[in-house]
């Protein structure tokens, strides 16, 4: 324990700990807004902390680099202490100080989520997964911080996990994306992290940590070595990630749904049941006095529920919705669904199906901007409900290619 | 060359800026429409329109620091006009090389690359007139913050947040002004302690 | 002759007041500054050198008119070797001791060759100094102080990471010198001062409370046997006071 408390007082993470927690909460908090659901939350937990890589980076690299003079007094070369166990013991420290950071800045957005939203499951894997990234770049940095001088350790912190994080985050669905905890889609509700996939995940940063650790301990030693075994871990790991599947989401076990009787059936993941009575009137609202043209569905369900013919679904996005953004989600997928009465099809993009989606989602919201505001071209009647709806009806009539 | 330079290791400092002026125009040439929505609408804008130019100027003020402080600080000889020369060089053509990287994506304006350097430079030569370069680097994953915090801000906030990555008026005011005082007090302040 | 006058001087860090107003005048010759750690030894000489400017008070040097540490031309004429310098790593031997001769505006060309000449560092001019060790580092910032022999040099602690033969030659240069120009050493081991002699200026708590001689200092203990008795006496006349 004490060697745990010296290791944790001589790290630079003291400082860099709570300026990376500040960060990943400001930006979890005030950019992405509250996201609502478990999973999401957890998932802009961890892309939250990509902002502070090149913090911890740099701390680890500054750690590496403490007492590396030959005139500092404690100068390891000199000391009784083997150099696997200083590498170890730095590392623990400035990990500690990490994921001191990351548990409270991911306990802070999990918090705005709990009492709104009841979770499927606890994102535990997204969050272990978000541990092994932050274990695996501090023993970067420490490899970075034993080689580079200080300038280049500045500059390659600051740049290098910015660009490495993005440009690998970069695919969804592709091996190569499996290689960083950023999250560019982030898992949606009623989707996991898929086990297999976290599992290959964290064999690969396990790699990296031991590569980074060893990289960091050759330094004073045999830096060659050191270099050729990281290679090898780094390797194994590559191959453990880049030869399976792509794909990091996968469905819960259990569906749990929550739904409320409108006009319509309207069903949301129970995870968003906070969502379900703005869903229910925009839903009505779009709904209403459209059966006098065309046939209505059954059940609206957000996406991943299961459907029956009668059902239209759709995806609700990350952001905290209100009701007019909710309108906006529905829109598309309900005209979809009218024009093409229930069965499998698409309807192709044309100003006359856009300009439908907007007049439903004014009419589901009336202080949006009203279709006739925006054009003009498509002689949207001002007369009574039911002369629109003919309209509404005639401009979807043989929009829908069957697939 | 004057002793003042030979202290300085110019070749390596403008290899430096050289290269940094290389990554920057190799990130921005990834043209954005090709990144998927999430990270590619935020991220790369952000990293290559104001992250970059203000790694770039923190890389300026750490080549602009004094490496003999206390020889420098006990000199008889004023080394304003030296300094002003030393940042004009380094700052000069770190401006020209991003000038130059903005050059290359289709959405850059070109503007907000030289107001973003300015920023970054103006802000880390205050801090390092006081404090050390490592806290000059802190101002990075701040600046990032900030940056990607105004870039979905309600339009209200962003003339409050200069250091967004939309130009105003404003903002590009505000950045050179940090930029100027940066500089002036480099040159005219003797070397930190 | 009288070269540095120095006149109600304080210096302070924040809200500590370091140096309480003190008189100083030195002449050409051999200062030891003697004190505890914390005395303000390394405070006074870095104003002296013009490192920190004084909160109050002046200094002078020679019959120029106005302050020697806020006239930068002033500060040609006072050398400064640091407690801990800091040489760039990258720069050689004799590009740091050029480099200091022009930040003082020596033209002498020669000064360069013999200030290195004095510290016994000619052979490792061309050494870069991030190889050299730390005793030969100190020899080096040494001769960035005496470059252009300036008629003050201020040393701070000069025998630290000394090995005794460098030691014994340091205390050769200093007496060499201190024959032109006003030399203080400033020190906390009585040892240093013993066989430096000359002049010894003891600070206490931020104020000069001795000036005299080696022997004076010696023989203000109750028994004039040593000068550890003296300084010992001295101190606990100052802390009863």
């Amino acid at each position: 324990m004490r060697s745990l408390a010296l290791a944790l007082r001589a790290s630079w993470g003291a400082l860099a700990a709570p300026a990376a927690m500040l960060a990943a909460v400001a930006y979890g908090l005030l950019n992405n807004g509250w996201v609502g659901a478990w999973m999401e939350t957890a998932q802009t937990a961890v892309n939250a902390f990509t902002l502070a890589l090149p913090l911890i980076v740099l701390a680890a690299g500054l750690d590496a680099q403490r007492d590396s003079d030959v005139s500092s007094p404690l100068y390891p070369g000199r000391g009784a202490r083997s150099g696997v166990v200083i590498t170890l013991w730095r590392w623990v420290g400035i990990t500690s100080w990490m994921l001191a950071a990351f548990i409270a800045a991911s306990a802070t957005l999990l918090i705005t989520t709990w009492g709104r939203s009841d979770p499927i499951e606890f994102p535990w894997l997204v969050l272990t997964v978000g541990v092994g990234w932050i274990a695996a770049h501090t023993a970067l940095g420490l490899a970075l911080g034993a080689y580079l001088p200080r300038l280049g350790l500045l500059i390659v912190a600051a740049v290098a996990p910015f660009l490495l994080n993005v440009g690998l985050a970069y695919g969804t669905g592709s091996p190569s994306a499996l290689l960083t905890a950023l999250d560019n889609g982030v898992l949606a509700v009623g989707t996991r992290l898929a086990p297999e996939a976290a599992a290959r995940q964290l064999a690969w940063f396990c790699a990296l940590t031991v590569g980074g650790l060893i990289v960091a301990t050759a330094r004073r030693s045999k830096p060659w070595l050191g270099m050729a075994a990281a290679g090898v871990m780094v390797g194994l790991g590559l191959v453990s990630v880049l030869t399976g599947p792509g794909e990091r989401g996968a469905p819960v076990a259990e569906e749990k749904q929550i739904c409320a009787e409108g006009v319509v059936v309207v069903c949301v993941w129970k995870e968003h049941a906070y969502y379900l009575p703005a869903l229910r009137d925009v839903t009505d609202a779009m709904v209403e006095d459209l059966d006098t043209a065309l046939p209505l569905p059954d059940r609206v369900a957000e996406a991943g529920l299961a459907l029956s013919d009668s059902s239209v679904s759709f995806y609700i996005g990350t952001q905290n919705a209100g009701p007019g953004m909710l309108a906006e989600y529905l829109a598309p997928d309900l005209v979809r669904w009218l024009a093409c009465e229930g069965t499998p099809g698409e309807v192709a993009v044309s100003d006359d199906v856009l300009v439908r989606e907007r007049w439903l989602a004014w009419r589901a919201v009336p202080d949006a901007l009203p279709p006739q505001a925006f054009d003009e071209t498509h002689g949207i009647p001002e007369g009574p409900i039911s002369e629109q709806v003919d309209w509404f009806a005639a401009g979807l009539d043989g929009a829908c290619a069957p697939l | 060359m004057s002793p003042y330079f030979r202290a300085r290791q110019l070749s390596r400092a403008l290899g430096t800026v050289v290269v940094l002026g290389l990554v920057t125009a190799a990130v921005g040439s990834r043209r954005i429409p090709a990144l998927p929505p999430g990270f590619g609408q935020e991220y790369v804008p952000v990293i290559s329109l104001a992250l970059m130019p203000v790694i770039v100027g923190v890389t300026c003020t750490t080549l602009l620091e004094s490496p003999a402080r206390t020889l420098e600080r006990t000199s008889c000889r004023g080394l304003a006009a030296h300094r002003s020369l030393y940042a004009l060089i380094i700052c000069g053509l770190a401006i020209m090389l991003l000038l130059g990287a903005a050059t290359l994506p289709e959405e850059k304006p070109y503007l907000l690359v030289a107001t973003h350097f300015a920023a970054g430079t103006g802000l880390s030569l205050l801090i390092t007139a006081w404090l050390s370069d490592t806290f000059a680097w802190l101002l990075v994953p701040t600046y990032a913050l900030l940056s990607l915090m105004v870039w979905q801000a309600a339009d209200a906030w962003r003339p409050i947040l200069v250091f967004g990555p939309y130009p105003t008026q404003w903002s590009v005011a505000v950045c050179c002004a940090l930029g100027a005082l940066g500089v002036a007090t480099h040159v005219t302040r003797r070397p930190r302690e | 002759m009288t070269i540095l006058h120095v006149r109600g001087l304080e210096q302070g860090y924040g809200r500590s007041l370091v140096l309480k107003g003190i008189d100083l005048d030195l002449d050409v010759g051999l200062t030891c500054l003697l004190g505890l750690n914390g005395a303000g030894k390394t405070t006074l000489l870095r104003t002296l050198a013009g490192d920190l400017a004084p909160r109050a008070g002046s200094v002078s040097l020679g019959d120029r008119a106005g302050d020697a540490v806020q006239d930068r031309a002033s500060l040609a004429g006072i050398g400064y070797l640091a407690q801990d310098p800091v040489l760039p790593g990258h720069m050689s031997v004799r590009d740091v001791v050029e480099y200091a001769a022009w930040l003082k505006g020596v033209q002498d060309r020669d000064a360069v060759g013999l200030a290195l000449e004095q510290v016994s560092m000619s052979s490792q001019a061309r050494d870069r100094c991030r190889t050299l060790s730390g005793g030969m580092r100190r020899r080096v910032a040494l001769a960035c102080a005496l470059v252009g022999l300036p008629p003050v040099l201020l040393l701070d602690e000069p025998t630290v990471g000394l090995d005794p033969e460098q030691r014994l030659q340091l205390r050769d240069v200093v007496r060499t010198v201190a024959e032109s120009a006003a030399v203080v050493v400033s020190t906390h081991e009585l040892a240093e001062v013993a066989a430096l002699g000359g002049r010894v200026i003891v600070l206490f708590d931020g104020a000069v409370v001795f000036s005299d001689t080696v022997e004076g200092l010696r023989s203000h203990g109750p028994d004039s046997e040593s000068l550890e008795a003296g300084f010992a006496h001295l101190l606990r006349q100052e802390r009863s006071a």
